[in-house]
């Protein structure tokens, strides 16, 4: 079962209310402007995934890891290469120190904001869709996308994966968010998102 | 001390013996986000007592979380109802958390890790209002450990660039450096000049006074080198084993060539004796000068090559000279 | 009054948020669609509509070549831009276009903004 045309592009929409959402808190966090936009709403596989960051040089991923469970199951994964996390701590620390590697406290930085954006554009998506959430503490997770992709469950299953595109100050970058959905909840979306499509016209 | 767990519950008898003595933190609010239960961690490190906390708002009793970042997480977490995390990096010290009344004095902060978690779905039917805890750990000690870490990691690295014997940089530093400095001639439109140096008859030295007398020679022509280039943009490595490379950054040919030949002459002047060497009586060097300018293209291979090549053109020459090639290829 | 507004974007579903949040706080107006920009200026010249909200960023022709072209022959539109990027979009080209921005995603604040804007007295 997978979604059509339609209902991926009302995904965009839903999700981009939720990432302006999330840039709002970003950007109180930050001291600046942070810009966020999801250009881009597919279903894939893990492997899908994983070969598409890859083939962008970002072998390598930080990510951040929550559960957010009701009417849809999923686990939320939200990953930058790690160069690129880096980056972003640096900008929301405010250090002029180069960062060499993420250390705990840099891991914990990034866990707060992997957490403000994960709560934000799920708070987001559940109020247009009229849904209700419960959520998790954020997990960090460093290494091969495919490692941490592939923790639980197979390559193969399907997941939906939004591209997010990331900007405060001069720097721009350019992440995955990924929703791991089991076969009920990938139903449960599809009505959910045809409902809210029924609701428009 | 905290208001009462609502008569009739069914809790364990340890519940709020439990509760009260976490070594950590502990806020409970209400659904107007008031305290109704502060633990003793809590209320110690605070100084406070419990009537100084409940029934009032968090920014009532604590002026500084006024529009703070703390408030704003807290105010998104109730309001989306999921849990939310505080990083001790992003926000050192939230609340005014101390480990005794003298580090009060000294206003030595605890470092805080926070969660907030707010009742969720599930819980509130078990509940009669939707309550949220606030947890607050003491990260102090994680902190000053992983600075400690860092600080060690980062004279690690600054060992691995040297040269034990010398003092001076290692071949490493000037593989990690040289592509920076090539890539800045071509920014800054200045040119690089490089200067390699070889101990002439250093083989025969060794024979002759022991590998111990070697070393020492190694040390004082070294220390030839780094008095003559001084700049703090200057770069000296020992090369190989005789050989030492200075890197001078914006710097033409005849200032390369003019500190050339005082390097030579400063170690004749160290009067160092060799007797294994054919060409004077002391410890003598030879030099290669190579110069890259703005608008040339080069790599830093090739420039080690060509500064390689006219060094031993010196040596063909006759040693104890400085030899130079204008333009790097 | 009724007033005709065009809404063009080339998403169906922004175009659709957009449509809805319209007929709740202004149920008597007709509204026109346009999924690209060149669709765009020829409707605004076979309907010339009182109100266009153009999604900055599309394929094809983009919003801002879109409002040039439409600029050329109809002044008294009222042109509220939809962009997710607001610095991009500085004073002097909204001036300089006659229009107003909006903060993209079309929430029922932005919207209301919009509205606010064509309806404002002049």
């Amino acid at each position: 079962m997978t979604l059509t045309e339609l209902e991926l592009d009302a995904l965009v929409e839903v999700f981009n209310v939720g990432v302006g959402q999330a840039a709002s808190a970003l950007s109180q966090l930050a001291g600046d402007t942070v810009r966020l936009n999801v250009p881009k709403v597919e279903m894939l596989t893990k492997q899908g995934v994983s070969s598409e960051l890859t083939a962008q040089g970002a072998g390598r991923i930080c990510a951040v890891k929550q559960e957010f469970s009701g009417v849809l199951n999923t686990e939320a994964v939200l990953m930058f290469p790690v160069q690129q996390s880096l980056q972003l701590v640096q900008m929301m620390v405010g250090d002029d120190v180069p960062l060499e590697q993420l250390g705990e406290m840099e891991q914990e930085a990034l866990a707060e904001i992997g957490n403000i954006l994960l709560n934000s554009v799920v708070s987001g998506v559940a109020d247009v869709l009229k849904l209700r959430f419960e959520g998790s503490l954020p997990c960090v997770a460093l290494g091969p996308v495919q490692d941490v992709l592939g923790a639980q469950g197979s390559l193969d299953d399907m997941v939906l994966s939004l591209q997010i595109d990331f900007a405060i100050d001069a720097l721009e970058i350019q992440g995955f968010l990924v929703f791991m959905l089991d076969v009920e909840s990938v139903a449960s979306l599809k009505s959910t998102v045809r409902a809210f499509l029924e609701s428009l016209s | 001390m905290n208001a009462p767990l609502t008569p009739g519950c069914d809790c364990p008898p340890w519940s709020a013996w439990v509760l009260d003595h976490l070594q950590l933190g502990l806020l409970v609010l209400d659904a107007e986000q008031r305290v109704v239960f502060a633990n003793r961690w809590f209320l110690q490190h605070t100084g406070l007592t419990a009537p100084a906390l409940l029934q009032r708002q968090l920014d009532e009793v604590f002026e500084q979380l006024k529009g703070s970042a703390f408030l704003y997480s807290l105010t998104q977490a109730v309001a989306s109802g999921f849990p939310t995390l505080l990083s001790q990096t992003l926000h050192p010290a939230p609340f005014p958390l101390y480990l005794s009344a003298a580090q009060r004095d000294q206003d030595k902060l605890l470092r805080q890790s926070i969660r907030i978690i707010p009742a969720g779905l599930s819980q509130v039917g078990s509940m009669d209002q939707r309550y949220t805890f606030i947890q607050i750990t003491d990260v102090t000690q994680s902190v000053m450990r992983e600075r400690l870490l860092k600080a060690q990691a980062s004279k690690l690295k600054a060992l691995a660039n040297v040269d034990v014997l010398t003092g001076l940089g290692n071949r490493r530093l000037l593989d990690d450096s040289l592509p920076q400095l090539v890539r800045l001639v071509g920014k800054q439109g200045a040119a690089l000049s490089l200067v390699m140096f070889d101990i002439d008859y250093f083989k025969q030295f060794n024979d002759t006074y022991g590998h111990l007398a070697g070393d020492d020679c190694l040390r004082q022509v070294a220390g030839v080198l780094r008095q003559v280039f001084r700049r703090p943009a200057d770069l000296v490595v020992r090369f190989g084993g005789e050989e030492l490379v200075a890197v001078l950054p914006e710097t033409e040919l005849d200032d390369a060539l003019a500190l050339a030949n005082q390097v030579l002459q400063q170690v004749r002047d160290l009067a160092i004796v060799n007797a294994g060497s054919r060409v004077a009586k002391v410890v003598t060097l030879s030099a290669g000068v190579a110069v890259l300018q703005p608008g040339t293209a080069s790599t830093p291979m090739n420039l080690l090559q060509q500064v390689d090549q006219v060094m031993y053109a010196a040596k063909s020459a006759g040693r104890n000279q400085v030899c130079w090639q204008p333009e790097a290829q | 009054m009724v007033y005709k507004l065009l809404i063009v974007d080339d998403s169906k579903v922004s175009r659709m948020m957009i449509r809805n949040k319209v007929s709740q706080l202004q149920p008597d107006w007709d509204v026109l669609e346009a999924g690209t920009g060149d669709e765009a200026v020829a409707l605004v010249r076979a309907h010339g509509p009182d109100f266009i909200t153009m999604d900055v960023n599309m394929p094809g022709i983009s919003g801002f070549d879109a409002v040039a072209q439409i600029r050329a022959f109809d002044q008294h539109s009222r042109i509220a831009m939809l962009t997710a990027n607001i610095q991009e979009s500085s004073r002097a080209r909204a001036s300089d276009l006659n229009v107003t921005f909006v903060q993209k995603p079309a929430t029922e604040p932005a919207i209301r903004q919009a509205l606010d804007y064509f309806l404002a007295q002049s």
